[in-house]
């Protein structure tokens, strides 16, 4: 007997499901199992299914815990915006004058992610720590260290932007190596200086490409925990320093739940206003075939 | 005569080893249509470039008006420039397209909206004013790229190649379109194009370009019919090549041994018996007649037609030489009845040819 063959609605499933799995197991679950915990209450380490608002009410009640997040998303904000301004023109560079040396350099991007981000943040505090090389060297010839570098808010905000910015260069650098870079030409042949071209032309069609970096850039520098626990002094704790506490020392796991589920809200929230502000036509996006 | 519109003296760029502007030197004037003919890599783009500001010539400068605009960016040059595609903003809607030169030039809304007007209208483009450029045909994107190009009333209209990605239908459509708007406008138009057919159909004059340099420059009837160069008469136009030494020169008359045939040329300037010379007759020159015929002052040389290739108004008559030789004669598609491997001889004006010192090849 001739063995069954697989329909196109079989071939189709069988295709899908793998990455159904690994959507349903690594993204649905977790979350799911995070919302449903946030309504619980924890007592000595465990998880009791009492269903309450109480976690959420700790949380929206105590001024600390607001101060965290107000502080994570300000610092999400402005890394956001500074890895904007400094990737721009290293990602335009590449993508105009790299020529063969494109991949070389984009790698060259990444080299950091080759050792693990402990390494990434103490390198840095080796950098503008009270024992760090800048401080050192200007101690060295008798100048007063620069105190704002040195656990600080700024240190950590100079750390985090370190961290991700990779992330905002290679989406934009990966936008414009779509963009045909002719336009420009076409801008200044029909009367724009260079800065009105950008700001008409390059701009606006790479701004899908610029939403994703900024993206990929906030939701972890709004989640960092291990860079402000380096860089940072006693003044500069996260909201992500704060949930790993309750998942480790102090046992809180329902309290740390709704912490999640807050964060993962203000992200969802960012990455929903960001998305709004793209217009596919008016990102030159042309639906694929026509 | 009123000065030039655009004059370009002693202009030379090189890329590397490549010369691709050899001290050219040219004028256009007030409501000329000015072809830049030639073959892919003769510099043709590169000339269109630096009229344009997009490259800055080694040497020489570019006027335009008898402003020296040498050291000027593109956006301070006022002139208009359309391409091969199209390179429409994708983002920009088609009047946002066709205003962004007005828009930059900060005019006031109600001159946008006016001039925006007169465009669509030129170039036949109402109601389609708020679709985006993806959303159009080649045909009518390439209409907006001339819009664009033509709204801010520019003093020349640089074209390059603006038709060559547009079906054969459409292209024939456009050539006349095109040379529509300029007669209309009355500003030069310089057209960039390596098709002989755009060149020919649309310019008042014509330069054709090869390695950088101008082999010809003037009006196209003359570049079609008096070549002054060996690649002038190749490139221009159809015609058969006759390779030969010249047997014997009397004035302006000579005679030429091809294969064993003797043809009588006109002598080209400067040459001497026992030149070799590449003699070209367009095919529409040479007719075929029946055998027998008496020369009159004429070229006559007997032959076996191979074959017809039916063009429609007209015919290609392929005939076999007693040499070897090959000749395509280009004929009313009615004359005569003849047929495959009848004999016949080959018509043509010793007047009808031009003679060059023998190319390479």
């Amino acid at each position: 007997m001739a063995r069954r063959r697989l329909g196109p609605e079989g071939r189709f499933l069988l295709m899908a499901l793998p990455g159904a799995i690994f959507v349903v197991v690594f993204l649905l679950l977790p979350i799911l199992s995070i919302i449903v915990f946030s309504f619980w209450r924890t007592e000595s380490y465990t998880l009791i299914p009492d269903w309450n608002l109480d976690n959420y009410a700790t949380l929206f009640g105590t001024t600390t815990y607001m101060t965290f997040l107000l502080r994570s998303f300000t610092m999400a904000v402005a890394v956001s915006l500074a890895s904007l301004v400094y990737a721009w023109p290293v990602a335009y560079f590449i993508a105009k004058h790299g020529d063969r040396y494109r991949l070389l350099l984009i790698l060259a991007l990444a080299a950091p992610f080759f050792t693990g981000i402990i390494l990434r943040v103490t390198g840095i505090q080796g950098v503008m720590g009270p024992v760090g090389v800048i401080n050192l060297g200007l101690m060295n010839y008798g100048l007063q260290p620069i105190e704002f570098i040195m656990y600080t808010q700024t240190a950590v905000g100079i750390g985090v932007t370190y961290l991700f910015i990779p992330f905002m260069v290679t989406a934009v650098y990966l936008s414009l190596l779509n963009f045909d870079f002719e336009l420009l030409e076409v801008a200044k042949i029909n009367g724009a200086k260079p800065w009105r071209a950008f700001i008409e032309i390059t701009w606006p069609l790479n701004w899908m490409g610029t939403v994703i970096g900024l993206v990929l850039v906030f939701i972890p520098s709004m989640a960092e925990s291990i860079t402000p626990r380096f860089l940072g002094g006693p003044n500069a704790a996260s909201f992500g320093q704060v949930l790993g506490l309750q998942f480790g020392e102090t046992g809180t796991w329902a309290l740390g739940s709704a912490m999640g589920v807050l964060l993962f809200a203000v992200s969802s929230l960012v990455i929903l206003l960001m998305w709004r502000t793209v217009n596919l036509q008016r990102s030159g996006f042309t639906g694929g075939g026509s | 005569m009123s000065e030039p519109v655009l004059e370009l003296r002693n202009v030379t760029k090189r890329f590397g080893s490549v010369t691709a502007a050899d001290a050219i030197t040219l004028s256009v004037n007030q409501g000329e249509f000015f072809a830049l003919l030639g073959p892919s890599g003769s510099g043709k783009t590169t000339m269109l470039r630096i009229i344009a500001g997009l490259e800055v010539p080694d040497e020489g400068g570019v006027f335009i008006n008898g402003q020296d605009v040498t050291a000027l960016p593109p956006y301070a040059r006022g002139v208009g420039m359309v391409f091969q595609n199209f390179l429409l903003f994708p983002h920009k809607r088609v009047g946002e397209n066709v205003v962004f030169p007005l828009r930059m030039q900060g005019a006031s809304k109600a001159e946008q909206d006016e001039r925006l007007k007169w465009a669509l209208d030129l170039l036949r483009l109402d109601g389609l004013a708020d679709r985006y450029p993806h959303q159009l045909s080649g045909g009518q994107q390439q209409r907006v790229a001339l819009a664009r190009g033509l709204i801010s009333r520019p003093a020349l209209l640089l074209l390059d190649e603006p038709l060559a990605n547009l079906d054969r239908e459409l292209r024939k459509e456009m050539e006349v379109e095109v040379r529509r708007y300029q007669v209309e406008l009355d500003i030069p138009f310089i057209y960039v194009t390596h098709n002989q057919e755009e060149a020919l159909t649309m310019s008042d004059r014509i330069a054709v370009m090869n390695h950088g340099r101008f082999e010809q420059v003037a009006p196209k009837l003359e570049v079609y019919t008096h070549p002054t160069s060996r690649f002038v008469a190749g490139f221009v136009g159809h015609s058969n090549v006759m390779t030969g030494t010249l047997a014997a020169i009397e004035g302006g008359c000579a005679s030429l041994d091809w294969n064993g045939v003797t043809v009588a040329v006109r002598t080209p300037p400067g040459a001497s018996v026992g030149d070799r010379v590449d003699c070209f007759v367009k095919l529409e020159k040479m007719r075929v007649v029946a055998p027998g015929g008496a020369a009159q002052g004429e070229n006559r040389v007997p032959g076996t037609l191979r074959d017809i290739i039916f063009k429609g108004s007209t015919a290609d008559y392929l005939v076999t030489l007693e040499n070897g030789a090959e000749l395509m004669i280009s004929e009313g598609s009615e004359t005569m009845g003849f047929q495959r491997k009848d004999p016949l001889e080959v018509v043509w004006s010793a007047e009808a040819g031009a003679c060059f010192p023998a190319g390479g090849a």
